[in-house]
């Protein structure tokens, strides 16, 4: 039974780390809280079910198409709203309560477009269930599970191999300096937006068959991407993944054993006691404190 | 009146500040000067409460004060002024002012609320003393402006002024005079001099060698974080250490 | 003392006293039940906008979690005074004190940390208060619980909405009062100061932390206040109405009113509800419409009203001026 349950919550820790990745590369960028990063999950959601169920494409080509248009949602928001807002001078609160602005936008926009009753995401695989170890894992899940692994690997490749990749780190840690040395700063910003907006995408994807597709899923889900991200030190992206497979843990044990009903409370009350205790997470240093 | 002795401060592998030990006597003017990058903020910072020093003791009025709250020394009788503007720029220039008369209004929040008899004769009090600290540094005229809006030059002395209002013993300036030109040099030094006079005990950091020759009664000299030098003006002027540290001091 | 005034304040201090006065004249043209039950609700929504300002335009602290003391204020009120008897009025004041405990235990580690994260703590509190709520079976929070009318010396408010209504403007009109009472003394210019410069707040001789939790303290009193008086209007109190989500509403009514002002939550709230009320079978258009006003304020008019209705104000000033033949110098 303990099996179980620690597979069951390393299974869901995965994509949580994924969800807690979107919020951990755009603070890494561009030191901005994107509070938007939860209605791009629930668009993600909504997209994906149009292209898998709706037009009746393949899992992989709907995955795909909405990875592609979602990477080009997060860039046109940089480019189109972030960066001007920032051109006048917007920072720190009001910049956070822009993205606020963005996620109602979008939350209303997903509602005008789709109707507000959830939608069933239907089953990829033709097998219910696998047994791993004596668990009872829906293929679903599994491929979640692997797909985040994936995920994680082609980020850190892309950032820290390629070109581009290290253009952006280095936008990140001084945007005049990397500037001088000749990288495309706006490229750069958009592309992490981009990455971001990728990562939700595919937290969409992952998250719908499991959860159905609703206009809270990207609320819902954003808490425990943040619980993620701070556990493990926020702006740290292993420790997103990290800190969202300690949630992930956690949940699955005190569903398992104490009361199945708390479950969502867990991540609530994670996320404040760490903020409260250590609000570096696991991996950062001392470095959010006012006074 | 104050006594730091020993004290180091080390940044990571750097030490700003090495084992230097100096006096502020009571009713004087000391000034420490030394090149940038000596370490005279940070030792300021070790006295004033926001630094702390691993080793090294800090005395104030007789009192050991090292790597004590900040916020406690303004009550104790000392206060400082800052190397870059750190006055509340969305508020009034009086109500800046009126912030260093905050430790000695001593009613509570029920009769802040209330704003009751005694409440309004203590803000009475405050105001009036107040005016009077910016017409020490000739700006009484501008109370209502909001200090974001005044020039450069006039800001420092806001803040000299609201420091003047905490009703210190000691007063702690930091490059008071950076971004001064000439004529308001020559007013700061008058008014500092004006501070004196009214009892008020002052240590200095300054980089304008006219500014602290002139009034200082006694001068410490900081190179790379050690104490290279003191004594009268005249004397340390003179030291050919100092000479050698201070290329281009003048 | 009102020669000492310049021409832009005399005109807004008219424009403020006309509008009271519209206000308390309005149950001659309209006794309608449902209008009067509408503005009485955007008292207690200006009570909680107050509170809200207070934090984010005084002390400069983000909160976006308010709705958990409007749920505290809220269901401590209903329990005292449905399960305990106590009087309505006594228990709602209770509430708001249960809240500003709340907040100050709240306030206590976060106020600490830097702003971003205080977001965050905030919202995963407000969250974690609502999954509480929703677990304690005997709040009955799905289906939720009937509160009792607010009455005075046995006088039922609630029996006429007329007279929650000039409850409310008594309220709002006290509040104010006092807000800015507080803001002209040493504390509300210390939150200030706390709130423009920590570091020199600090070297002035005021405890930086103490008064960042004590503007925790007093927000959520107001909000604690402002979630018992709306429960007792509506005559329930359900879970539903304590979302997360739902503080964002309160943000925008600050923001959209204007930031560090008297009278911006005024406004914020009145014209927020009117919109509510004009949108309110389009729930979608709304999240919309409050997505775009917050991007515009933001970027275009950060002031929020007050400082377009000064701008106004500004501009009649000089009118009036010039009119009166001063060579159109400004006053």
């Amino acid at each position: 039974m303990l099996l179980s349950v620690i597979i069951a919550g390393l299974i869901m820790g995965a994509i949580y780390g994924m969800v807690g990745l979107g919020y951990s590369i755009i603070f890494r960028a561009s030191g901005i809280m994107n509070l938007a990063q939860g209605e791009m999950i629930t668009l993600s959601a909504f997209l994906g079910v149009t292209f898998y169920e709706v037009l009746g494409l393949p899992y992989p080509i709907a995955l795909a198409l909405t990875l592609i248009i979602m990477f080009g949602h997060g860039a046109f928001i940089q480019m189109g709203v972030i960066s001007q807002f920032s051109k006048r001078g917007v920072s720190g609160v009001y910049m956070i309560l822009i993205t606020l602005g963005l996620s109602r936008i979008m939350n209303g926009g997903c509602e005008l477009i789709w109707g507000s009753s959830p939608r069933g995401f239907p089953s990829i695989f033709s097998v219910t269930t696998i047994n791993i170890f004596g668990a009872f894992v829906t293929p679903e899940r599994l491929m979640c599970f692997f797909l985040s692994a994936a995920g994680m690997l082609v980020i850190h490749l892309f950032l820290t191999r390629t070109k581009t990749g290290i253009g952006t780190r280095a936008s990140a840690m001084d945007s005049t300096a990397a500037e001088a040395c000749g990288i495309d700063v706006v490229k750069s910003n958009a592309i992490v937006w981009g990455i971001a907006c990728t990562v939700a995408a595919m937290s969409g994807m992952m998250l719908g068959p499991i959860y159905s597709v609703s206009l809270t899923l990207g609320a819902n889900m954003s808490v425990k991407g943040m619980a993620s991200s701070v556990s493990g030190g926020f702006g740290n992206i292993y420790g997103a993944m990290v800190g969202g497979l300690l949630l992930g843990l956690v949940e699955s044990l005190v569903g398992g054993y104490v009361d199945a009903t708390m479950r969502d409370m867990i991540a609530y009350l994670m996320l404040f006691l760490i903020l409260c205790v250590r609000p570096a997470g696991l991996f950062n240093e001392q470095s959010v404190r006012d006074v | 009146m104050i006594q730091a002795k020993n004290v180091t401060v080390r940044f990571g592998g750097v030490t700003a500040v090495n084992d230097v030990s100096i006096r502020v006597e009571k009713g004087k003017i000391t000034g420490l000067i030394g090149p940038n990058g000596a370490g005279k903020t940070t030792l300021f910072n070790t006295i004033n409460g926001v630094q702390h020093t691993p080793d090294g003791h800090v005395f104030f009025d007789g009192r050991e004060i090292t790597n004590g709250r900040g916020y406690q020394l303004c009550k104790m009788g000392m206060s400082r002024t800052y190397q870059s503007i750190n006055l509340f720029l969305g508020m009034s220039v009086l109500d800046n002012v009126l912030i260093g008369q905050h430790c000695r209004m001593p009613y509570h929040f029920l009769q802040a609320l209330l704003h009751t008899p005694k409440m309004k004769a203590e803000e009475r009090k405050a105001r009036d003393y107040c005016v009077k600290c910016l017409e020490l540094v000739g700006l009484a005229g501008k109370k209502d402006l909001r200090a974001g809006q005044l020039p450069y030059g006039e800001q420092r002395l806001v803040e000299i002024a609201r420091a003047m209002a905490t009703q210190p013993k000691v007063l702690l300036l930091d490059e008071p005079a950076a971004g001064m030109n000439a004529t308001e040099k020559v007013t700061l030094n008058k008014i500092i001099c004006d501070i004196v006079d009214q009892g008020v005990t002052v240590l200095i950091i300054e980089h304008d060698m006219a500014v602290i020759m002139e009034i200082s009664d006694y001068v410490y000299v900081m190179d790379d974080g050690l104490l290279i030098a003191e004594g009268t003006p005249n004397e340390v002027q003179n030291n050919p250490a100092v000479i050698t540290a201070y290329l281009g001091g003048e | 003392m009102f020669k000492k005034l310049t021409t832009r304040q005399r005109v807004s201090y008219i424009a403020v006293a006309l509008l009271l006065i519209a206000a308390l004249f309005l149950p001659v043209f309209t006794r309608n039940s449902y209008r009067m039950y509408f503005f009485s609700v955007v008292g207690a929504y200006i009570i909680a906008a107050t509170g809200l300002d207070i934090l984010l335009g005084m002390s400069g602290q983000i909160s976006m979690g308010h709705v958990a003391y409007l749920a505290v204020g809220g269901y401590v009120s209903v329990l005292l005074s449905s399960n305990l008897g106590v009087p309505v009025l006594a228990s709602m004041l209770i509430g708001a004190f249960a809240a500003a405990a709340v907040g100050a235990l709240v306030a206590i580690p976060c106020a600490k940390l830097k702003m971003q994260f205080l977001v965050l703590a905030s919202i995963a509190f407000s969250q974690f208060i609502y999954q509480l709520i929703c677990q304690l079976n005997f709040l009955n929070p799905y289906r939720g619980l009937q509160t009792k009318p607010i009455t005075i010396f046995g006088f039922n408010l609630n029996s006429n909405y007329v007279y929650t209504y000039y409850f409310s403007i008594f309220l709002v009109v006290v509040v104010l009062i006092l807000r800015s009472l507080l803001t002209k003394s040493k504390v509300g210019r210390a939150l200030m100061a706390v709130r423009d410069n920590t570091r020199s707040a600090d070297g002035m001789g005021i405890n930086v932390r103490a008064y960042k939790i004590m503007a925790f303290a007093i927000s959520a009193f107001l909000c604690g206040f402002a979630g018992a008086y709306m429960a007792h209007l509506s005559g329930y109190i359900v879970s539903d109405g304590y979302k997360q989500a739902l503080s964002f509403n309160y943000l925008i009514m600050v923001i959209f009113g204007g930031v560090n002002s008297l009278l911006g939550p005024v406004i914020g709230a009145t014209i927020y509800q009117f919109i509510n009320e004009l949108l309110a079978s389009a729930a979608a258009w709304r999240s919309v419409t409050y997505g775009i006003v917050v991007l515009v304020i933001v970027g275009f008019v950060p002031g929020g009203c007050v400082s377009a209705l000064r701008t106004v104000g500004d501009k009649l000033a000089h009118m009036i001026d010039g009119k009166k033949g001063e060579g159109g110098a400004k006053p």
